[in-house]
């Protein structure tokens, strides 16, 4: 039987929404047997760090809620008689009638990579020694009103507390929790696929086959690829400073530069740093939407920026603009090199 | 949908195709090979298909070469029903400004064609 929250092989430590898409859920597990937290966002489910345990903000931002480093404005705290009155206590209950005890509720907001999230935590204390508790962080552009959240409450806080609560009475399922993101996963790879006729129906896929016999691997093809487009000279030129510049043509006036910039473990999507006349004035998230090696992400952003600077533009929305330094997660990262604009020269 | 070519099966098509790049046999009107990447888990597959002037020379190919270009038609325009990407562009020589060029149409004398990943705000 294949692992899973409703097995009880994991604990749910918050659901969280996208900040992107309203109503979508992402859910930080942890792992009964060893502690570590998963979660469903594509960042995560996507990263591959080697041997390391793979984070992602969600879990990141799980994991200093759990050691109280994460700062935070509270909003409400209540417990007892004074809980019973919340509007988001009293739907929790309503959709699990069978949770009796004391229960008390925090809610606070803080920022999860610059966006503002609040934070509703339930706990119920069922009088027998058993301390429950669910955690939600509602993306707040999503939630003005405190009606809005009752759902993702009651839903998610709810199952985590429902779950606990049969767990420890000695029901290790817990059943299945709401309705929750999943990253989709293309079929099809591996041997079999080698031989199979293509169909034109799925005639892209010729781009998911692993193994295409050449004795490379998806990252070296990538990487020669990139190589090859880049030439030498320029290839040599990213490998050393880590980016490469692309004069905007469309923001011309504002002599706008953006920094396609690389990870030095070529694994990771690094934002894009926004420069306008020679000052550093925004970073652009833009990510991989489908299953591929950095090298041909890098290369995408890099080729639809001198020739499709609209569209690749496109998918970058207002949530998508950070601040300066937004991805300097371990230490703050200066070029001295200065990006200058040049006109119709990448 | 499927390429028609009723005299062959698309295996034999497929293997003739390959053997011709492998010898360099060519028709007359074909003006080299071209290569469209498709990006994806593979990091890039490769798809060889046959340069000619244009699809009014056609007719002037062997079946093969034909499929091999039916083929090559098929994936750019399958790549642009899924809005992925497509341009054309050449591997930069040292001096030499990038200069893809995005591609609305199959154009059957491309060097080198890539259809790019999908991207999203992050």
């Amino acid at each position: 039987m294949p692992r899973s929250l409703a097995n009880g092989d994991y604990s749910l430590v918050m659901a969280i929404e996208s900040a992107s898409r309203a109503n979508s859920w992402y859910r930080v597990l942890a792992d009964r047997r060893t502690g570590n937290l998963s979660c469903d966002c594509p960042a995560w489910t996507f990263r591959q760090d080697g041997n390391t345990v793979r984070t992602c903000k969600h879990t990141r931002s799980a994991q200093l809620l759990q050691t109280a480093q994460q700062p935070d404005v509270p909003i409400e705290r209540a417990s007892g008689a004074a809980a019973e009155t919340n509007l988001l206590v009293q739907a929790t209950q309503q959709q699990w009638p069978g949770l009796g005890g004391r229960w008390s509720i925090e809610q606070c907001c803080c920022t999860i990579d610059n966006h503002p999230y609040q934070f509703v935590l339930l706990r119920l204390n069922t009088g027998n020694g058993t301390l429950a508790t669910g955690l939600v962080a509602f993306a707040q552009q999503h939630h003005l009103t405190q009606a809005s959240m009752v759902a993702g409450v009651a839903g998610w806080a709810g199952y985590a507390i429902a779950a606990e609560v049969a767990r420890v009475a000695g029901y290790p399922l817990a059943g299945q929790p709401p309705e929750h993101f999943v990253v989709t996963r293309r079929t099809g790879t591996g041997a079999g696929t080698r031989t199979r006729r293509i169909g034109l129906g799925d005639i892209l896929r010729v781009g998911d086959q692993v193994d295409l016999g050449d004795g490379y691997s998806p990252v070296q093809r990538a990487e020669n690829t990139l190589r090859l487009f880049l030439g030498e000279q320029l290839y040599a030129q990213l490998e050393r400073q880590k980016f490469l510049d692309v004069s905007s043509m469309l923001y011309a006036q504002e002599q706008r530069v953006y920094r396609v910039r690389r990870d030095p473990t070529k694994q990771y999507d690094r934002r894009v740093r926004v420069f306008k006349r020679r000052q550093y004035v925004n970073d652009f998230c833009i990510v991989r939407d489908q299953d591929v090696p950095e090298a041909d992400h890098w290369l995408t952003v890099f080729l639809r920026l001198i020739s499709d600077e609209e569209g690749i533009l496109s998918v970058v929305k207002n949530h998508n603009v950070f601040s300066p330094h937004s991805d300097d997660y371990a230490a703050r990262e200066d070029e001295t090199i200065p990006a200058i604009w040049l006109p119709h020269v990448a | 949908m499927s390429i028609a070519h009723p005299s062959m099966s698309q295996d034999a098509l497929k293997r003739r195709w390959q053997q011709r790049c492998e010898q360099g046999n060519f028709s007359s009107t074909v003006l080299g090979i071209g290569t469209i990447r498709v990006f994806g888990k593979s990091g890039d597959t490769p798809v060889a298909f046959p340069r000619i002037e244009s699809l009014a020379v056609l007719d002037t190919l062997e079946a093969d070469e034909r499929w091999a270009l039916d083929i090559a038609q098929e994936i750019v325009t399958a790549a642009q029903a899924k809005r992925r990407p497509v341009m054309a562009t050449q591997p930069l020589k040292a001096g030499v400004s990038p200069s893809p060029a995005p591609l609305r149409d199959f154009d059957p004398k491309a060097e080198n064609i890539v259809i790019l990943s999908l991207t999203r705000g992050g």
